[in-house]
């Protein structure tokens, strides 16, 4: 059975049609890429699966369980972590704070334990900080657990937003634009990222991008969106090859 | 938030010389002073509270005169009409202005910014109203005087005075409170309000409920300015609801939550007595002159927020890192007279 299943969903904005009867599913252990021409609905989609936007017909299932049930705030308990298009960090929280503060819906306790330090709450911190500081190693961010989140190298600030999402040990991982705004050697050693960290959390990943040549290197399938349907479905290689593609692409005439 | 500036072993000892130097303040100073520091402690305990609310989560309040007003209250009544103690009516003032702040944060969930201002500012003009309708205190009007808390036998040998009693229940109080609000900010729930403050839509998509977490700031202030609240019936001897008054508290709050420094768990504290103390000295300038004096005590604040525009604790951060940079740089080893003309980013 297919991690996630869009199934029918139609969103409006108005009279704009944004997503319209869209259909898809992603494999588990599967790292998938969604690509069609700005205002092709990625990142609506996106918000609809994160909770953010709530379509107006359809079902988004993920492993068997209806998302567009659950409040926002649960979604990232279900297992779906995401990083956003533009960057969505803490400033006001260190580097580490903000992966620590990334694993929230795998904690417990309010603000009664925390005020009076009850005797778990100060274990918990220290191994909520232990994890952090793992999951900092693994995308060599360490050096950094101490400095704000905020005045970083931008291809920095991504990759903790990376982190950030790893922090909740999620199922799906959904990444925004991952590689927008990086450099050139970036973008090649974020692919290795990707395809490191669905190897070593056993995610399933869907990425919105428009960087061909890393969705090309990474996807085992692609998904095409124009309009807010799908026009295409495939490996990366047949997708390129897709006519219909080519013209959503380039605007010409079939 | 940042990363420590101070090792355990200075900030315990800085923090001990702190409560010894206040603990010591009215064994020196005579009982004019010694109220004037107890008001500094209730400036301070409220504007803890506000800081978690404004500081951290980012929620404006001017209204906060009015949880303040509703902890004195009780505190008056159940001490001058039902002959409670004073102590004993903490929990209930806790509470029961825990209860209110949580009733007006769901309204407030709708609304932000300068709007919440205006909707708690309504909530202090809202309450001498309400003051006025249900409380029938001294001779018809609202004053309610409750008898205070006087020095115990035990306590003879530090506190002779009950003036100097108060001062010391208001500072345990206090403490208490900031080691609360200090707890409260480094753990899961201060990154929770921080989080929700910077990026609401990345919080929520993290896993934090975000009406949760606003209605619980909002709560979590408001006892803490009841609680200054009974603290202030306690060292003034009366309960009071002005519009003026109440009001003007609120102000008094959010100033010395800014002066201080926003976000930081200190700052309230320092801006609370830094406010009461240029208050105090800008009072009796011109004893001729009654409009001089708030006039200076306004310059002095607009100076001061010039010279710190992030409070008084936030600058003194900044100084520390500025400094602590220096002195690496100083440790470090030179830099090569040939820097490498390519540049190695790590990334």
């Amino acid at each position: 059975m297919a991690l996630l299943e869009v199934d029918g969903v139609g969103l409006e904005f108005g009279g704009i049609r944004a997503l319209d009867d869209l259909e898809f599913t992603v494999e588990a252990g599967e790292i998938c890429a969604l690509i069609g021409p700005n205002g092709a609905g990625k990142t609506t989609l996106f918000n609809c699966v994160s909770r953010v936007y709530t379509p107006q017909r359809g079902s988004i299932r993920f492993d068997g369980r209806e998302l567009l049930t659950l409040p926002p705030h649960r979604v990232a308990r279900a297992g779906v972590g995401r990083t956003f298009q533009n960057l969505a960090l803490f400033p006001a929280l260190t580097v580490l704070q903000n992966v620590m503060v990334g694993a929230y819906s795998r904690g417990r306790g309010g603000a009664w334990s925390d005020a009076l330090r009850l005797p778990g709450v100060a274990r918990r911190e220290r191994r909520l900080a232990r994890e952090g500081s793992e999951l900092l190693e693994r995308l060599s961010l360490d050096h950094l657990g101490d400095q704000p989140a905020s005045d970083l190298p931008y291809g920095t600030l991504k990759r903790i937003e990376i982190a950030r999402a790893l922090a909740s040990q999620p199922r799906l991982l959904l990444l925004d634009e991952p590689a927008a705004g990086l450099t050139h050697s970036e973008v090649e050693e974020l692919g290795g990222t990707i395809r490191q960290i669905r190897d070593d959390f056993e995610l399933t990943v869907l990425l919105v991008e428009h960087h061909m040549p890393l969705v090309m290197s990474i996807s085992d399938r692609v998904v095409v969106l124009d309009l807010g349907r799908k026009l295409a479905e495939g490996t990366a290689d047949a997708v390129s090859q897709d006519p219909q593609v080519i013209a959503a692409y380039l605007g010409a005439e079939l | 938030m940042r990363g420590r500036a101070l090792g355990i072993g200075t900030r315990a000892g800085a923090a001990l010389l702190t409560v010894g130097v206040l603990a010591w303040l009215p064994q020196y100073y005579g009982a004019t002073d010694t109220a004037l520091f107890a008001k500094a402690i209730y400036i301070a305990i409220a504007a803890l509270g506000l800081n978690l609310l404004t500081g951290y989560n980012g929620q404006v309040s001017i209204g906060h005169g009015a949880f303040f007003g509703f902890g004195a209250y009780a505190t008056a009544i159940l001490m001058n009409d039902h002959g409670w103690d004073f102590l004993a009516t903490l929990p209930v003032v806790a509470v029961a202005s825990f209860v209110v702040g949580a009733a007006v944060g769901f309204p407030a969930l709708r609304v932000k910014g300068l709007y919440l201002a205006l909707i708690t500012l309504g909530l202090a003009a809202l309450f001498p109203d309400l003051v006025t309708k249900y409380v029938h205190g001294t001779g018809g009007t609202t004053l309610v005087q409750p008898p205070l808390p006087t020095s115990p036998g035990w306590a003879q040998g530090f506190a002779p005075n009950d003036d100097q009693w108060r001062y010391y229940l208001a500072l345990t109080i206090g403490i208490v409170m900031f080691i609360l609000a200090w707890n409260l900010v480094r753990g899961r729930f201060g990154r929770a309000l921080l989080a929700v403050r910077d990026h609401d839509a990345a919080a929520s998509t993290i896993g934090i409920d975000l009406a949760r977490i606003k209605v619980g700031s909002f709560a979590i202030s408001a006892l803490y300015a009841g609680i200054a609240g009974s603290v202030g019936v306690m060292v003034t001897g009366l309960a009071n609801a002005g519009r003026v008054e109440t009001f003007q508290l609120s102000i008094n709050f959010l100033v010395a939550v800014v002066i201080g420094g926003t976000a930081t768990v200190l700052g309230p504290v320092v801006g609370a007595w830094t406010f009461v103390f240029l208050e105090r000295a800008t009072q009796d300038l011109f004893p001729d002159q009654a409009l001089l004096s708030p006039a200076i005590f306004g310059v002095a604040l607009i100076l001061l927020l010039f010279a710190l525009p992030d409070g008084i604790v936030g600058g003194a951060r900044r100084t520390g890192r500025f400094a602590r940079r220096k002195l690496q740089a100083r440790r470090a080893p030179r830099a090569p007279d040939f820097p490498s003309p390519i540049r190695e980013d790590r990334q």
